[in-house]
């Protein structure tokens, strides 16, 4: 014999029972206990998990993208850096450089400057020497001039004619300054 | 594993618990028919006094008892006669009487033919309120959090942390889509009240209320409302309407006059269909989830009877094969309200379709 519901329901009534199959009140009683379940449940137990569910989710979601960002940054600011360092040792290098190169054209200046300085005290000098020395010669040339005509004149004690004589001593003259020079 | 194994001992404890009780029960009630006659048991009555609802719930363990020196009336609640206020019958004893031949495939109506309007809490709704305490014991305890808690403390909280996700991502985003997240709730309550159910009945002396037909069919009510809802909601209601006549409503609008006779006709063939369409889903998550609980029950307490036909040696196969059965039940149990949840969202899912992507009708009747 089968053993459904409906036959445990029959069996049940026919032996003067209450068959307590297929109430009317269980259906809206399910219903309602269901519906009181559903309430609570989604209120304070499905709700709340789903939100920490999605919150969750989205704060990892964040905190990846957030790690990506920030390390595209810092791998950006990495490149920048060593940009900047390269650029900053080849600007001090140029630096060095460029000061050794103006201490050199200094130095140079320098000693350019002191040795035309050195030169023109040469130049100078020796000019002044050998303005003294032309003015010491003619004065000597004048001096002995002189010196010859009054020898002269003692020595012959003879009046001369001016022109004449001075002629001749000029001449003497210069073949006397000749000499010691030739 | 450890887990596993202890979950084992405490699956088979119980069901040595109650394979034991049900055998001495069944002995006791069959042991002599004649002296005992108001406790005696035919098997069928053993079977179906655990298989099916009533209006008295009765702990079963007295026969132990007697065995060990005990003699106790087997305490029984008596929710039939506690709530018999809720019973209306106009000739009194109604309620009592056997169902005329002409309605005996549908006791309900035969019932109120008889004149008889039951509304007494049964058996079954003892156990679905249990199950619905449970169930809410530990949703509140470890589903209540703090939305800044976003760290699960405790397996409890793991558990049902998963579990919400199970639902939402497997069930609920699988099968109705994107829109899917505001049924998390609903199919997440079914499951889990359909499950405490389901394994309360595993429990010595308790019972399933999804062993009721009446149980699973007051649950499918609740997908119908949800998913006819959500259809008329996502199609609206002259989309909703228009899907009813299987799109015939644009054939009988245009075209030949001979076409919309033809459009017509079916028009008044598919309706039924389509109606019996729409009842058929609830109607089979009614009977799927009733069969399998009913079934199972029945099976375990089939092999268990067998110590009442036979005694002796047929005990202890009742009892190995019973512990096994039980084993596979509460398998079954976690399968029918995963079944269940699912074929829900499936249907839901339709109803959201329904709006969705248009076929033809849908699109030309609803609101663009």
């Amino acid at each position: 014999m089968m053993l459904l519901p409906v036959e445990v329901s029959k069996l049940v009534l026919a032996n003067g029972g209450e068959s307590a199959e297929f109430g009317v009140g269980l259906l809206l009683m399910t219903i309602v206990t269901f519906l009181i379940l559903f309430g609570i449940l989604s209120k304070f137990a499905i709700g709340p998990t789903m939100t920490v569910l999605k919150r969750r989710e989205e704060q990892i979601k964040e905190a990846i993208d957030s790690a990506k960002r920030e390390r595209s940054e810092a791998e950006k600011l990495l490149a920048d850096q060593k940009v900047a360092i390269s650029q900053a040792r080849q600007e001090a290098m140029e630096q060095v450089r460029k000061t050794q190169a103006d201490m050199e054209k200094f130095r140079e200046e320098l000693m350019g400057k002191a040795r035309k300085e050195a030169e023109d005290l040469k130049a100078e000098s020796r000019q002044l020497i050998e303005g003294e020395r032309a003015k010491a010669v003619t004065e000597l040339r004048a001096e002995a001039a002189k010196l010859s005509i009054l020898v002269a004149e003692k020595l012959l004690n003879e009046k001369l004619d001016d022109g004449k004589h001075q002629a001749l001593a000029q001449q003497f003259v210069s073949e006397l300054s000749k000499k010691p020079t030739a | 594993m450890r887990t596993a194994t202890k979950l084992l001992v405490v699956c088979g404890v119980l069901v040595l618990g109650q394979g034991a009780w049900a055998a001495e029960e069944a002995e006791g009630a069959g042991a002599v028919p004649g002296e005992h006659h108001a406790e005696a048991m035919t098997p069928q009555e053993f079977i179906s006094h655990h298989v099916a609802d009533s209006y008295d719930w009765e702990f079963e363990y007295p026969e132990l008892l007697k065995k060990v020196g005990l003699t106790v009336e087997a305490p029984t609640i008596h929710l039939g006669k506690l709530f018999s206020f809720l019973k209306f019958e106009s000739p009194v004893g109604a309620c009592a009487m056997p169902v005329e031949a002409k309605y005996s495939q549908v006791p309900p109506i035969g019932r109120l033919a008889n004149g008889c309007f039951d509304l007494r809490p049964s058996k079954a709704h003892l156990m679905m309120a249990f199950s619905g305490l449970l169930v809410l014991l530990l949703g509140l305890s470890f589903g209540n959090r703090k939305s800044s808690a976003l760290v699960p403390t405790g397996a409890g909280q793991n558990l049902w942390e998963a579990f919400i996700q199970f639902i939402r991502d497997e069930i609920a985003l699988r099968n109705i889509g994107p829109k899917g997240e505001k049924y998390v709730p609903f199919l997440a309550s079914l499951f889990i009240f359909i499950l405490g159910m389901n394994w309360l009945g595993l429990v010595p002396g308790f019972f399933s209320a999804t062993g009721s037909m009446v149980v699973t069919a007051g649950l499918a009510v609740c997908v119908l409302v949800v998913s006819q809802v959500a259809a008329v909601r996502s199609a609206g209601i002259l989309g909703y309407l228009a899907h009813l006549t299987g799109g015939m409503n644009e054939m009988v609008k245009t075209g030949p006059l001979y076409l919309r006779a033809i459009g017509f006709a079916l028009m008044l063939l598919f309706i039924p269909i389509e109606i019996v369409g729409i009842l058929v889903k609830p109607f089979v998550l009614t009977m799927r989830l009733f069969a399998n609980m009913f079934a199972g029950h029945m099976v375990l307490f089939s092999i268990l009877a067998l110590a009442l036909i036979s005694g002796g040696a047929w005990y202890g196969f009742s009892l190995v094969i019973g512990t096994v059965i039980y084993v596979f039940e509460t398998f079954v149990g976690l399968l029918q309200a995963f079944i269940f949840t699912l074929l829900s969202s499936i249907y839901i899912g339709l109803a959201e379709e329904m709006g969705a992507h248009g076929h033809g009708h849908d699109e030309a009747a609803g609101h663009h």
